[in-house]
């Protein structure tokens, strides 16, 4: 087992991820003004290992990681692979008649603890009396499930840009989160459809 | 990637040193010569400081600056506004990379290469396919072309000039970034849940800006929106607190770039075990395709 001195825990991660949210604008900006490294890379092995990643289960290779930090020309790869394969599972969706887009819902048919079903996808709204927050999960049929490749990261996000749900599913297809804004989720839902995108 | 390095080494120099020449452009359309040549000898001189090939390089191609200027006038005012930061930098590219292909004999040279890779592209593809504007395409085409044409110097071998010159050319692949001036992409952020450890980068960035002084600090705060409460225009901050938008813009990116070096070696500082171990890009590096 290979070290690796930089993965965080999770508490560590938390913490770092709110600062991060808040400063992702800029740290976009700041690594775009990195100069590409002198010494060149191999980009058909950068390919092939990034591709195993998004493809299967296997990690990103350490080195891998190191570039995409490191290299413009590494990451500028590593997103157009991302966007390829998205764009492909969004394609397959369809075809394969997958709920991709929730109507926008009338006021009277929403409640507390909410259940709401599309070809495929099940989205879940449960209110928590003791954390009083609202907890939001996304569960897809296996069919739905396995027309994903296992490294894409799926979100659900609302008509008004509101992202609801973000990151990688479970072994289940399942993915969960707590509601942070002000807004209650009724509100939002009677005001905008919501729809699902990969990453 | 030689010349995205050098793209990107001249990229710096000329936004860091621009700052009076974006601002004429943005009052008046357009530089006189005088200052535009004053400009090209200021960016000649710091890239000689660092001599090396990409400098080199650079600094042949400044003998024909007029593709740059126009792709700056092109952004007219746009180069003072809000995006400023994000629209110099595209703008900048644009300019550079016409001047590149300029340099290299023009589109005429660079078609003819296309003529070449296009077929050989199609061959590689066979006749069922819908698009070859992909990675995964270029990938083969990439293999193909170092098992079949390592002799041929003109070919390109790597994915990254391969999608280059597909994204001038070919169809598939839409619109060439190069003939429109209106686009601004947001600059690209890796996946946070793919990449966890860009969560530490948080942190190093929190600490990158730290190291500032007040007056650059700030003004990165104010224009990412990082200041409770948000200032919600740069232009109503600079009025608000009489400072000239020009210098704004000049720290802004002068700030912007010590924060990219900052991070950087802190990016690398996470990697430092890695060293010594022969990746493939090191094995590649030593043998190199291209």
């Amino acid at each position: 087992m290979v070290s690796q001195p930089w993965k965080l825990d999770q508490i560590e991660r938390e913490q770092a991820m709110t600062s991060s949210r808040k400063s992702s604008n800029l740290l976009a900006h700041v690594l775009d003004r990195q100069i590409e490294p002198e010494q060149e890379f191999d980009d058909l092995w950068f390919v092939d290992a990034v591709s195993d990643h998004l493809h299967g289960d296997a990690a990103l290779p350490d080195e891998v990681v190191r570039l995409i930090w490191t290299s413009p020309s590494a990451r500028s790869l590593y997103q157009r692979m991302r966007a390829e394969l998205a764009r492909e599972a969004t394609q397959k969706w369809r075809r394969h008649g997958h709920a991709l887009e929730f109507e926008r819902r009338a006021a009277d048919s929403l409640q507390d603890s909410d259940r709401f079903s599309a070809s495929g996808v099940t989205i879940r709204l449960l209110y928590s009396q003791a954390t009083e927050r609202w907890m939001i999960s996304l569960q897809l049929s296996r069919e739905a499930y396995e027309d994903l490749p296992p490294g894409l990261n799926v979100r659900v996000t609302d008509g008004g840009g509101m992202v609801w749900l973000e990151g990688a599913l479970d072994r289940h297809g399942g993915l969960d989160g707590s509601w942070t804004s002000d807004e209650s989720p009724q509100d939002r839902l009677r005001d905008h459809p919501l729809s699902i995108d990969f990453f | 990637m030689e010349w995205r390095r050098t793209r990107e080494l001249m990229r710096a120099r000329i936004v860091a040193l621009g700052g009076e020449i974006f601002a004429d452009i943005a009052d008046h359309g357009t530089v006189t010569d005088a200052a535009w040549t004053g400009f090209i000898e200021r960016v000649a001189k710091q890239l000689m400081q660092r001599p090396g090939p990409a400098s080199d390089c650079a600094l042949s191609l400044l003998g024909d600056s007029r593709p740059l200027r126009q792709a700056l006038e092109a952004s007219g005012a746009r180069l003072m506004g809000e995006d400023a930061p994000a629209i110099r930098v595209v703008a900048v590219r644009r300019g550079l990379t016409r001047m590149r292909n300029a340099a290299i004999g023009g589109s005429e040279h660079r078609a003819k290469t296309w003529g070449r890779l296009d077929q050989i592209s199609r061959s590689v593809a066979g006749p069922d396919a819908t698009n070859r504007c992909t990675i995964a395409h270029f990938r083969l085409l990439a293999e193909h072309l170092r098992e079949h044409h390592a002799s041929d110097r003109n070919l390109p071998r790597t994915i990254i000039t391969i999608e280059e010159y597909f994204a001038e050319f070919c169809a598939d692949c839409g619109p060439s970034a190069l003939d429109s001036d209106a686009e601004v992409e947001r600059p690209f952020l890796p996946v946070e849940a793919d990449l966890p450890e860009l969560a530490r980068s948080g942190r190093f960035l929190e600490e990158c800006l730290s190291q500032l002084e007040d007056e650059p600090g700030s003004f990165v705060r104010v224009h990412f929106k990082m200041t409770d409460p948000v200032e919600f225009s740069t232009s109503g901050y600079c009025q608000r607190q009489n400072i000239d938008r020009r210098r704004f813009y000049r720290v802004l990116e002068d700030a912007l770039s010590a924060l990219s070096t900052c991070l950087t070696t802190k990016a690398e500082g996470l990697f430092e075990h890695l060293t010594g171990f022969q990746s493939g890009s090191e094995q590649w590096s030593r043998n190199p395709g291209n």
